[in-house]
């Protein structure tokens, strides 16, 4: 009864932990070799990788989405759904160079349109 | 921290822990929950250890040397310990652990 409450010898959690940390990419001579707290730093690297690897799933997922949409969607819709043009933006950079050129196209076909209604106003003033 | 560092006689020494020279001196004996009970045998140990990462050569009678040469040494046990109990810690631990504001406690 008395063994039950003993504390478990460090090389046992060691033991226990080695395989763990091994499949977090950690390497032999780091686990055993190296400072200790170098294992930190694999399980935060850990959580970034899982959270890479859940968001590319869920990205996975809304392409499936459009693609569906675009195909089986349209044969039920009375105007076709477009597959995206192009990939979603998924970077600071990307969101931002994509806003500037949306924001670019507004801009010439505002441009057009009045000088469209600059020529269409001449034409009226020279006519009368 | 993860590491000391001593001066003895112009020389430097770190001192510090790896798992596997936690478990060579486990392996001989050491038991850190029987340091405040049997210190006699469980100091030089945990000292032993210290030096055997970065200084595995050095002969136990100059390990003795450069440690009672040391001021202060009640802390400089506690910090070993502290070194050596952090191979065990890290892999256990809970970063959250460190908030301070997570901790609250209320007499009933």
């Amino acid at each position: 009864m008395g063994d039950d409450l003993k504390s478990p010898k460090f090389v046992e959690i060691f033991d226990n932990y080695f395989p763990i940390y091994l499949s977090y990419g950690m390497s032999y001579e780091e686990y055993w070799n190296e400072r200790p707290e170098l294992v930190k730093a694999y399980r935060k690297a850990h959580e970034i990788n899982l959270n890479r690897k859940n968001e590319e799933l869920w990205m996975q997922g809304a392409y499936i989405r459009d693609a569906v949409a675009s195909t089986v969607g349209s044969m039920f819709s009375k105007t076709p759904i477009k597959y995206p043009e192009e990939p979603y933006p998924i970077t600071q950079r990307q969101v931002e160079s994509k806003r500037e050129r949306e924001a670019r196209k507004k801009y010439e076909r505002m441009k057009a349109i009045m000088e469209m209604a600059v020529k269409t106003t001449k034409r009226g003033e020279v006519n009368e | 921290m993860s590491k000391i560092k001593l001066q003895h006689k112009d020389k430097e020494y770190i001192l510090e822990f790896s798992r596997n020279t936690a478990k060579a001196i486990e392996e001989r004996g050491f038991n850190l929950e029987l340091v405040g009970i049997a210190p006699n045998k469980m100091i030089p140990l945990l000292i032993q250890g210290a030096f055997m990462k970065n200084h595995p050569t050095l002969k136990q009678t100059k390990v003795e040397e450069i440690f009672l040469a040391q001021k202060g040494r009640a802390g400089l046990i506690n910090a070993l310990a502290e070194l050596y109990a952090e191979t065990v810690n890290s892999l256990l631990g809970n970063e959250d652990e460190d908030d301070e504001k997570n901790a609250t406690w209320e007499m009933i």
